[in-house]
C-alpha cells in the first residue's frame, strides 16, 4: 500500500527522494573525502611509509633522546646483516626493509637528450655527432638499494615509467636530480626512460692507490622521487650489493674509507602504532638510533578525527534537512488522506497497520533516495579524486589511492533509511491516532 | 442467527459547538432483530450518521449501551474495537470510501488482508465477491475508471468480505443516479435475503426504503418507528 | 515498477562499489633478460689513471669504448688498467683480485712500463706467460695485445706516467733505434707467449702505426703525448673488437 501511495503522487515522492539523494550524496562524498584526506595527510607525515614505520640509521642511539620522534643520532655505527636479523626477531615487528647504498661513478649517454636545456640553440643534440654539443660529464653519486616490491609502504613516488623488475641487476630508476644533470625538466622524464647508463664502483687495488673499476650497464626504466637514501639511482638491493662488495674489497688494500657494510639504514614496521615505542627501545638495545613520527601521528590523527566528525556532521545536517522534507511530505499526506485513513479503520485496520503503512512509505523514500545519493556521492568522490591526483602527480607528489571502503556506501544508505523512518514517525503516529469517525461524514 | 442483532438502551450523545453543547439524541432505545432490514431517516443534522458510527464502533457512546450480537460495543478498546469493525460490521459509505491507489480487486482484498487471509485465498475470494456484485470485468480498474454505481458495488463487496452479521450503510445511493441507485438498493436487499445479514440503511431514497421491514426516524433527539415512506 | 527501480539501484551501487578499486600509479615491472652475461677483465696501461682527480676522461678510454661498442649491456667490466704498470706489478697486486671475479674474457696490454723500466725480454716473457696462463686457468679467453709503435713513445720516454704532473722521476731515456729494437723484441716475445698459450694476439702495433703514418701522432695521442687520445683509443678498441670471439659480441 505504501508503494501505491508513493506512485499515486509521483511528483511529491520524486522531489522528496531527490532531497534525500542530494543529502546522501553530500554525506557519502564528504565522508569518503575525509577518509582519503586522512590517509593522505598521515602518508605525508610518514613520507609515504607505513604509519607504524620506524627509520633505523647506521648510528648509535643518543642517550637522553630516547622516545623523541626525531632524535639526534649518536656516533656512526656499522649496520650489519646480523643486526638487521636481530631486529626482525623483535616482538611486534612485521617487516624489516634494509636500505643499501653504494658510491658510483656515472657515465651518462654521450649525447644529451633532445629536450635538454644544455643543447646548443638550434642544434638537435641527438642527431649526428656535433662537436659543439657538450657531452654530459661523468660524475659521482650514490645508488640506493631497497626492496622495491614494497614501494607502496616506502617514501618513494613513481613519477614516470615503472619500477625495476623484481631483483633486477640491470634496471634502475633515477631521481629528478639526474634529469637536472641532463638539463631536463620533470615533464621530460620520458627522454631518459629506456636509455643506458654506465655505473662504476671503484676499489683501491694496492697501497699505492691504484684503482680498479667495476663497470656495469643499467637501463633507466623510471623516474622517482625518493627519500630512502641519498643518491640519484634507485635499484633492488642485489645491484647495489655487488657494487658495495667491490668497493669494500679495497679495505684490505689500505682503503680505510671503504665501507664495512652496504647497509645505511632500514625501515622497520611495527604491527601497530601503539607498539612503535617498545620496538624502538629494542632497536636501541641492539645498538642503533631510530626515528618515527609516532607522537606527531597520534596528535594529527586526533585533529583529523575532529575534521572527519565535522564533515560527517555537515552531511548529517544535510540528511536531517532532507528528513524534514520527508516529514513535511508525509504530514501533508496524512491531512489529505484523513477520510481514507478513517475508512481503513472503519473496515478493521488497527492503529499499528496505519502506522506501518506510513513508516514504510518513509523508509522507501529513504532507501531509493539513499541508494541514488550514494551512487552520486561515489561518482563525485572519484571525480574529485582524479582531479586531485592529476594535480599532485604534476607537482611531483605521490597520488592518493582512490579507494572506498564498503562501510561508507552501506552506512550512507542505512543512515538515509533510518533517518527517513525516524522522520516519518511523527506523521505515522498522527495518522494512526486518527479516529475512524473520519470515515463518516456529518 | 436468532435473537436480536442490535440492542440499544438509553443511548445519548451530544457535541460541543460554538453555540454550546448540542444534544444529538437522548435516551434512545431500540432493538433490531437479526436478519432485519431497517431504514433510518431524519433531517440533516438529526444524528443519523452519528447513530451509525456508534453502532459500528467508530465512536464510543457517551452514555447508554450498544450491544451488537451480544457484544457491548462501548466497552471495546484498541485492537478489540478494530477486530469488531473487521469481523462484525460491514460499512458502506455515501462517498464509497475506496482507496484510489488500489484496483477494485485490491480494495476488496484489503479487508481480507487486514484479517490475515493468505494471498491466494483472498485473491480468489475477492474475485468471487466482485463477481457476485456483477463486476467481474472490472477487477483491475481503479475507482476513477468506474462509475458511481460500480464504485458503490465494490464498496459493498468489500463490506461483506469478512462475512459480517451487520451491514451499516450511510446514504449509499446519495451520489448515484436513479438506475445505479436501484441496482445498489437491490444489492443491499439481497444481502439480507441471501446472506442473512442484518442491514441498517440511512437513506432519503424511497426505493431504498421500500426494501426495509422497519422504518425508523430520528427527530429532535428521539427515535421513533414510522410508516414506510411513499 | 518501483520494485524494478529498487533492484536496479541496488545493482548500480554494487557495481560502483566493486568498481571503486584503487587507482594507483603503475608499479608493475617486467623482467628484462638480454642473453648471457660475461665478466670482462681489462689488464694493462693507459686505463683509469687520474681517477682520484678528474674522472672526466673516463668515457674516452679504450676499455670503455671496447666495452660499450663490442660487448653486451648485461656484461660487467672490471677495469684493472693503470698507467705505468709492469707485468710484475700486475702479478703481485692485481692478478689475485682479477682472478677472484671469475673472468670469462680478459684483455692484456702490458709492455710500455716494462720497456721503460728496462725489463729484459726473457723476464717479461716469463712473467707475461705466467699472467696469461693464470687468467686462462680461471676460465678466461685472453686477448693479448703487442707493444705500441715507437711513434707513440716519445713523451713516454721522458714521462713515467700520464698523470697531469709529468715528471720523469728518473726514468731512463731511450734512444730511437734502441727503442725500436726493444719494441720489436717485445713483440716477438708477446707473439711467442700467444703461440704457447693459445691466446689471441691483437696487433695494436700495426693499427697504431698505420694511424700515425696516415694522420699523424697527434691524432693518436693526447696533447701531452702521454696517453691515447679518443681517436687513438677508438683505434685500439676496434682492434680488440676485431679479435673478439663471436660468442662475446653484442647481440643486436
Amino acid at each position: 500500500m505504501a508503494m501505491r501511495e508513493l506512485v499515486r503522487r509521483p511528483g511529491r515522492a520524486l522531489l522528496t527522494m531527490i532531497a534525500v539523494a542530494l543529502a546522501t550524496a553530500m554525506l557519502t562524498a564528504l565522508v569518503a573525502i575525509a577518509d582519503t584526506g586522512r590517509t593522505r595527510v598521515l602518508n605525508q607525515i610518514t613520507h609515504g611509509g607505513a604509519l607504524a614505520g620506524i627509520s633505523v640509521v647506521a648510528a648509535a642511539p643518543n642517550p637522553g633522546q630516547e622516545g623523541l620522534d626525531n632524535p639526534t643520532a649518536g656516533p656512526s655505527r656499522t649496520l650489519t646483516a646480523a643486526a638487521l636479523r636481530a631486529m626482525s626477531t623483535i616482538p611486534d615487528v612485521t617487516t624489516v626493509v634494509p636500505i643499501l647504498q653504494a658510491g658510483v661513478i656515472v657515465i651518462p649517454p654521450a649525447r644529451l637528450p633532445a629536450g635538454s636545456s644544455f643543447c646548443q640553440p638550434a642544434r638537435a643534440c641527438t642527431t649526428e655527432a656535433s662537436p659543439t654539443s657538450p657531452s654530459p660529464p661523468t660524475y659521482g653519486t650514490n645508488v640506493v638499494g631497497v626492496n622495491l616490491g614494497r614501494a607502496e609502504s616506502l617514501p618513494i613516488t613513481l613519477l614516470a615509467g615503472k619500477y625495476p623488475a623484481a631483483d633486477s641487476g640491470t634496471e634502475v630508476d633515477v631521481t629528478t636530480d639526474y634529469l637536472s644533470r641532463l638539463g631536463l625538466r620533470q615533464g621530460s622524464a620520458d627522454e631518459v626512460i629506456g636509455s643506458d647508463v654506465e655505473l662504476g664502483a671503484f676499489r683501491v687495488l694496492a697501497r699505492n692507490f691504484r684503482i680498479g673499476l667495476r663497470w656495469s650497464t643499467v637501463e633507466i626504466v623510471g623516474v622517482v622521487n625518493q627519500q630512502v637514501g641519498s643518491g640519484q639511482f634507485l635499484a633492488y638491493p642485489g645491484l647495489v650489493a655487488s657494487d658495495s662488495r667491490w668497493t669494500a674489497g679495497g679495505r684490505a688494500n689500505g682503503d680505510s674509507d671503504a665501507p664495512l657494510s652496504p647497509y645505511i639504514g632500514a625501515l622497520v614496521e611495527a604491527d601497530q602504532l601503539s607498539h612503535v615505542g617498545a620496538v624502538r627501545s629494542r632497536i636501541a638495545a641492539i645498538g642503533y638510533s631510530s626515528s618515527a613520527p609516532e607522537d606527531l601521528i597520534v596528535s594529527v590523527e586526533k585533529y583529523l578525527h575532529v575534521i572527519e566528525l565535522i564533515l560527517t556532521a555537515i552531511g548529517v545536517v544535510a540528511l536531517a534537512i532532507a528528513a524534514l522534507g520527508i516529514a513535511n511530505a508525509l504530514l501533508a499526506a496524512v491531512r489529505e488522506r484523513r477520510r481514507e485513513i478513517g475508512v481503513m479503520k472503519a473496515i478493521g485496520a488497527r492503529d499499528r497497520d496505519v502506522l506501518r503503512t506510513f513508516l514504510v512509505e518513509a523508509g522507501v523514500l529513504g532507501l531509493v533516495g539513499g541508494i541514488a545519493g550514494t551512487v552520486i556521492g561515489i561518482v563525485i568522490f572519484i571525480g574529485i579524486g582524479d582531479i586531485a591526483n592529476t594535480y599532485l602527480t604534476s607537482q611531483g607528489l605521490r597520488g592518493v589511492p582512490i579507494t572506498l571502503t564498503w562501510n561508507i556506501p552501506v552506512g550512507a544508505v542505512v543512515g538515509a533509511v533510518v533517518v527517513s523512518v525516524l522522520a516519518g514517525t511523527v506523521p505515522a503516529r498522527q495518522a494512526s491516532r486518527l479516529s475512524a469517525r473520519e470515515a463518516v461524514g456529518g | 442467527m436468532t435473537g436480536p442483532a442490535v440492542v440499544v438502551t438509553g443511548l445519548s450523545h451530544s457535541y460541543a459547538s460554538r453555540e454550546g453543547v448540542l444534544h444529538v439524541f437522548e435516551d434512545v432505545n431500540f432493538v433490531i432483530e437479526s436478519g432485519s432490514y431497517v431504514s433510518l431517516m431524519g433531517r440533516s443534522g438529526s444524528g443519523k450518521s452519528t447513530l451509525l458510527a456508534l453502532l459500528g464502533g467508530l465512536e464510543a457512546p457517551q452514555s447508554g449501551r450498544v450491544t451488537v450480537d451480544g457484544t457491548d460495543v462501548g466497552s471495546l478498546r484498541g485492537n478489540e474495537l478494530a477486530d469488531y469493525r473487521r469481523k462484525s460490521v460491514g460499512f458502506v459509505f455515501q462517498h464509497f470510501g475506496l482507496l484510489e491507489a488500489f484496483t477494485a480487486l485490491e480494495n476488496v482484498e484489503l479487508a481480507l488482508t487486514l484479517s490475515g487471509v493468505a494471498l491466494g485465498i483472498r485473491r480468489r475470494r475477492a474475485t468471487e465477491l466482485l463477481g457476485d456484485v456483477g463486476l467481474v470485468g472490472r477487477l483491475s480498474h481503479r475507482p476513477y475508471e468506474m462509475s458511481g454505481g460500480e464504485r458503490q458495488r465494490v464498496a459493498i463487496a468489500r463490506a461483506i468480505a469478512n462475512e459480517p452479521s451487520l451491514i451499516l450503510a450511510d446514504e449509499p445511493t446519495g451520489n448515484l443516479d436513479v438506475e445505479a441507485a436501484e441496482t445498489v438498493a437491490d444489492l443491499l436487499a439481497s444481502l439480507r435475503s441471501e446472506r442473512g445479514c442484518t442491514v441498517l440503511v440511512v437513506t432519503h431514497n424511497p426505493t431504498m426504503a421500500a426494501h426495509a421491514d422497519i422504518h425508523l426516524a430520528l427527530d429532535q433527539g428521539g427515535l421513533t418507528e414510522v410508516e414506510a415512506p411513499t | 515498477m518501483m520494485r524494478r527501480v529498487l533492484i536496479a539501484s541496488i545493482a548500480l551501487v554494487a557495481l560502483a562499489a566493486a568498481g571503486c578499486t584503487s587507482v594507483n600509479p603503475t608499479t608493475a615491472a617486467s623482467s628484462n633478460s638480454r642473453g648471457p652475461s660475461y665478466v670482462y677483465v681489462a689488464i694493462g696501461e693507459s686505463g683509469a689513471s687520474g681517477l682520484r682527480g678528474d674522472p672526466s676522461d673516463l668515457r674516452a678510454q679504450w676499455t670503455q669504448l671496447f666495452y660499450r661498442s663490442a660487448l653486451g649491456t648485461d656484461d660487467v667490466l672490471f677495469d684493472f688498467s693503470s698507467g705505468g704498470q709492469t707485468v710484475a706489478d700486475v702479478i703481485s697486486s692485481v692478478l689475485p683480485q682479477a682472478l677472484a671475479v671469475h673472468p670469462n674474457l680478459a684483455t692484456v696490454w702490458l709492455s710500455t712500463a716494462d720497456i721503460i723500466a728496462g725489463t729484459a725480454p726473457a723476464v717479461f716473457a716469463r712473467e707475461l706467460k705466467q699472467l696469461v696462463v693464470a687468467l686462462q686457468g680461471a676460465g678466461a679467453t685472453v686477448l693479448l695485445a703487442n707493444a705500441a709503435p715507437p711513434e707513440v713513445f716519445p713523451a713516454l720516454e721522458s714521462c713515467g706516467s700520464d698523470g697531469p704532473a709529468c715528471d720523469s722521476g728518473g726514468a731512463p731515456t731511450l734512444s730511437s733505434p734502441a727503442l725500436a729494437s726493444t719494441i720489436s723484441a717485445y713483440d716477438n716475445v708477446i707473439a711467442s707467449v700467444g703461440h704457447q698459450t693459445g691466446a689471441d694476439i691483437v696487433d695494436v702495433h700495426s693499427v697504431l702505426e698505420q694511424a700515425v703514418q696516415g694522420a699523424g701522432a697527434e691524432r693518436v695521442l693526447s696533447p701531452r703525448g702521454t696517453a691515447l687520445s679518443e681517436g687513438g683509443a677508438t683505434i685500439v678498441a676496434h682492434a680488440f673488437a676485431d679479435g673478439l670471439p663471436r660468442r662475446f659480441r653484442k647481440q643486436n
